[in-house]
């Protein structure tokens, strides 16, 4: 008999390319397998599937194009990683175009990915914020941004944040077959309650409290893992202690600033060889910061200021 | 009692503070979110025209509010932290009366500063008074302070990082200190042998 396993689901996504994401996310799945865990790697960046050469693996024969073109179920996809314990369902950036995928694909690869039976699976979102990217995002057990310290990184993750909470408030209203008051919202003259999230709250309690009641119960465990990549000094690092005050007081959105990770030229070159930096560099300063990262996340932790 | 609780929640949300936090905490928390809605940080400047002036300045009370009921709260609790029972906490609180009757001698200070879990690295960090001056403050060792205009002036800025009575420090302080210098015995001391 299999044991079922808990199957905790990350997902990290926000922000253009660049940012760092797959260099994360290989290296967080890195951690949990070696600590034992079964880990699922999932790259569904559709603008440019990199896990795989992360992992320093040729591009494998079965993609999730697999699954999506011939149905082809997840676990017969999975390939190596070269990590005991982690397995790779490798993205395909080339033969199809994403917008052509059915929407009920989409749902079905949604409902697949639960069933996967790891004990975390981890997906690589990549970098823009379509609906798919958002609906996949919002299955998360915990949904990760990777932040970089700079002017556009910053202002990406906001947005990316405001899109990934209307999806969810979309989501929320039209199961209650509440779309009316989608169109409502989106077509409000007065835009002070679009920007932020408590505006908005209060608008719709106002509609009728028994939603107010219902989108509270929803939203109330709602919240982001903030991770800081690419810093290059200690001031770059409380970068993030200020993204997390703007997003609790502005946005009215909770999140957990799990750590940050700093620039260095032994990053660049272990993603030049295609190997993870946890194993390339097993006692940098960095692959400690990335280890703790990792712990933070499990548990739920917070940096202190 | 509760209505008290309720509100000390307020302000602990408004710094973004868990249950029970250290003096530090509170301290590093208000001077955090006063720098990040006070100036021009990167964090805010995307959304700088969804927050206008006014919202900014409201934000800003908001936070100094919170930080100075906080203080005053923890400062009350010299015995305690916040107590998770009300009861507890009204008698442990120490009353106007009992206040205005505290002397602020150097040993006074260390004490408040001790119950606070305050080192004196962290004073010392923050007004740039060396560490070895701030000791001698604390036990009184007039003899190896500078003048009483510095004296005066590291007092203020112990006074104002415990958020004290920065004028009754002064003045309980400088009392003790003007005995001694106008005592001949001992001022001797300081200038000769």
């Amino acid at each position: 008999m299999i044991t079922k396993r808990n199957n905790e689901i990350w997902a990290i996504g926000g922000g253009k390319g660049g940012t760092g994401k797959s260099f994360l996310l290989s290296n967080l799945g890195t951690f949990l397998a070696n600590s034992g865990k079964k880990v699922t790697l999932i790259d569904l960046d559709l603008g440019g599937a990199n896990l795989h050469s992360m992992l320093g693996i040729n591009p494998p024969n079965k993609t999730i194009s697999d699954f999506y073109n011939l149905g082809v179920p997840l676990e017969k996809i999975t390939t190596s990683s070269g990590i005991r314990r982690m397995s790779l369902i490798a993205g395909n950036s080339l033969s199809f175009a994403p917008q052509s995928i059915i929407y009920s694909r989409k749902l079905k690869l949604l409902r697949h990915i639960q069933k996967l039976n790891s004990d975390y699976t981890l997906i690589d979102l990549g970098a823009g914020c379509d609906h798919s990217i958002l609906d996949t995002f919002l299955i998360a057990d915990k949904m990760i941004v990777a932040i970089n310290p700079e002017l556009i990184s910053i202002e990406n993750v906001y947005q990316f944040i405001k899109s990934v909470i209307f999806r969810k408030l979309r989501q929320v209203l039209t199961a209650e077959g509440l779309k009316d008051l989608v169109l409502k919202i989106l077509y409000q003259k007065d835009s002070r309650y679009l920007k932020n999230l408590n505006g908005l709250m209060d608008f719709l309690k106002k509609e009728s409290p028994d939603i107010g009641e219902m989108l509270d119960k929803e939203f109330s465990k709602f919240k982001f893992y903030l991770i800081l990549n690419k810093v290059h000094s200690s001031e770059d690092a409380q970068i993030g202690f200020q993204i997390k005050s703007v997003c609790l007081k502005h946005l009215g959105i909770s999140t957990r600033y799990a750590g940050y990770i700093e620039l260095d030229d032994s990053i660049k070159r272990s993603v030049r060889i295609g190997k993870p930096y946890l194993i390339s560099y097993p006692t940098s300063s960095h692959t400690t910061a990335l280890r703790q990262v990792a712990k933070n996340l499990q548990s739920d932790q917070d940096l202190r200021i | 009692m509760h209505k008290k609780n309720k509100e000390i929640q307020k302000y602990l949300e408004i710094l973004e503070l868990g249950m029970d936090p250290t003096y530090q905490e509170i301290k590093t928390a208000y001077l955090h979110l006063k720098r990040l809605f006070s100036t021009d940080s990167i964090a805010l400047f995307p959304i700088k025209k969804e927050l206008p002036k006014k919202k900014r300045q409201e934000l800003l009370k908001e936070i100094e509010t919170a930080y100075t009921e906080l203080s005053k709260q923890y400062l009350n609790n010299v015995h305690t932290e916040f107590p998770s029972d009300p009861d507890a906490q009204k008698s442990l609180e120490i009353t106007d009366e009992e206040r205005i009757s505290i002397f602020y001698s150097g040993a006074a200070l260390k004490k408040i500063r001790e119950k606070a879990d305050i080192l004196l690295l962290n004073i010392s960090l923050e007004t740039k008074i060396r560490i070895e001056q701030l000791k001698n403050l604390e036990d009184e060792n007039f003899a190896l302070l500078p003048e009483r205009i510095f004296v005066k002036g590291f007092l203020n800025n112990y006074a104002d990082y415990l958020s004290l009575d920065i004028q009754k420090v002064s003045t309980d302080y400088l009392k003790k200190y003007d005995e001694w210098k106008n005592n001949p015995a001992t001022r001797k001391r300081k200038t000769g042998e």
